[in-house]
């Protein structure tokens, strides 16, 4: 056990570390310039991959929608990605490439988009799902979901919508936690979904997918 | 004399359709009435038995190694090979078939059905190829072609690879390029209805490439979008960075 615990102290390190020099990049790359053809061409850039009108597309990877996405959510993880706290190979460069002063018009113009449930199933268990979310899973002391996120799942502002995602997106996102947002969580706002994710099996991610991309 | 000629032509012709001398015609066994098993070191060409077709996919229902031949009940593939070449690796402008998404050859040919892939080469040659291709053909052509495996076309600059690689895997976000690996994979492998790029060919990439910026087949969403931002330049190096990628030998 003891082991255990001094590999992840020592591989948190390591990560911290690589968090920390990302980081001092990113923010020297992030100068406060307008980006090219403006705001407009911004918005069309991020529906290249998130969808028309922001309503996700299933790539090679699950890209997720943006349509009625919280404000502040989304211009907390364009301020995560650009300064590595949350570490994607695509969303580092992409949210380096835009402008602080450029994210609210980016976050309005997502947010009053359409954000209907797109329907199709995920495979998982729609009624565990909407267990696990309103009750949570007190002997894997897994919090009710709502608590944060609102009954409705609509979250509100640095605290995500999960009503309408994609499935697949919500699942990824459940599954690699800590290797995305280990370091903001460590001493954030989302420090609860560290151990809520980790006690999570693949087929409660997978139902809780389930209910909440059916959520209106 | 042109005559003779004309006949000695014919006659070398149905020699050379009758076949080479072969057991079944002249069995020197059958002749001597004896069998292989009676003399175990009998091991001439005519008698040896055929090795096993070789099949690197043993789950295909289609035996690759029978190829350009397909199974008497399987997909028209003839018609389709014509042009894409007998192992369906493609030839230039014609795209390679030999391990493309089923889906995605699925999808296509329902575009070259509806008119909706409205490029030059498209409309001349694929528009009458399809209009009376039943649905169930059309999916068991996809399925035939997405088993064969595909060979990369290798035949881009090489010194544009590894710019092409750069804009591959991460794009431009300065100039608002997206990267390509989001949809079509690490490897170029592509997924569901999203194609392989990996070893097709610069011609054909690059066409297309350019094609969506020319106003053609605009309904391949993302794809006219994801190109308007694209230079020449970074078209010659996208397209020639894929038609080296073997992606089964990067995935391995």
């Amino acid at each position: 056990m003891m082991a255990i615990h001094g590999r992840y102290a020592l591989s948190s390190i390591a990560l911290a570390t690589a968090f920390m020099a990302v980081g001092s990049f990113g923010s020297a790359l992030a100068g406060p310039r307008e980006s090219s053809g403006g705001v407009q061409a911004k918005i069309e850039y991020c529906e290249t991959c998130h969808g028309a009108s922001g309503q996700g597309f299933y790539g090679y990877y699950a890209i997720p929608r943006l349509a009625g996405q919280q404000t502040g959510y989304i211009e907390d993880q364009l301020r995560d990605f650009s300064h590595g706290e949350r570490h994607t190979p695509i969303m580092g460069p992409v949210a380096r490439s835009v402008s602080p002063s450029e994210y609210s018009a980016i976050a309005a113009h997502f947010h009053a988009m359409n954000s209907a449930p797109l329907g199709g199933g995920s495979g998982g268990n729609v009624a565990l799902g909407r267990d696990i979310f309103m009750n949570g899973i007190p002997e894997s002391n897994v919090p009710a979901c709502w608590a944060c996120h609102g009954q409705d799942a609509h979250g509100a502002r640095e605290i995500p919508r999960l009503a309408g995602q994609l499935p697949s997106y919500l699942i990824k996102t459940l599954s690699n936690w800590y290797e995305q947002r280990g370091t903001k969580s460590a001493h954030g706002l989302s420090a609860i979904m560290v151990p809520t994710t980790h006690n999570l099996t693949r087929a409660q991610m997978a139902a809780v997918a389930a209910y909440v991309s059916g959520l209106r | 004399m042109k005559q003779i000629g004309l006949t000695v032509a014919s006659l070398a012709i149905s020699f050379l359709a009758a076949g080479p001398l072969h057991a079944q015609q002249l069995d020197p066994l059958a002749l001597l009435k004896v069998t292989p098993a009676s003399v175990p070191d009998h091991n001439c060409v005519i008698c040896r038995p055929a090795p096993p077709l070789y099949n690197p996919r043993p789950d295909s229902p289609y035996p690759l190694a029978l190829l350009p031949l397909p199974p008497a009940n399987g997909p028209p593939v003839k018609n389709c090979t014509f042009c894409h070449g007998v192992s369906a690796q493609g030839l230039g402008v014609v795209p390679r078939l030999a391990g493309q998404r089923a889906a995605y050859i699925e999808k296509e040919l329902g575009a070259f059905r509806n008119h909706s892939r409205d490029n030059p080469y498209s409309a001349l040659y694929m528009w009458n190829a399809v209009p009376n291709l039943p649905p169930e053909t059309a999916r068991a052509l996809a399925d035939y072609f997405s088993r064969e495996a595909p060979q990369a076309a290798a035949d881009g600059n090489r010194a544009l690879v590894d710019q092409g690689r750069a804009l591959y895997q991460a794009g431009e976000p300065q100039a608002n390029i997206v990267t390509c690996v989001v949809c079509h994979g690490p490897d170029a492998q592509g997924v569901g209805a999203i194609p392989r790029l990996a070893g097709l060919s610069y011609s054909y990439l690059k066409r297309r490439l350019e094609q969506w910026n020319q106003g053609y087949h605009q309904t391949a969403k993302p794809m006219p979008q994801v190109t308007r931002s694209l230079s020449a330049s970074e078209i010659d190096a996208l397209a020639s960075y894929l038609s080296f990628l073997d992606d089964r030998a990067a995935s391995r």
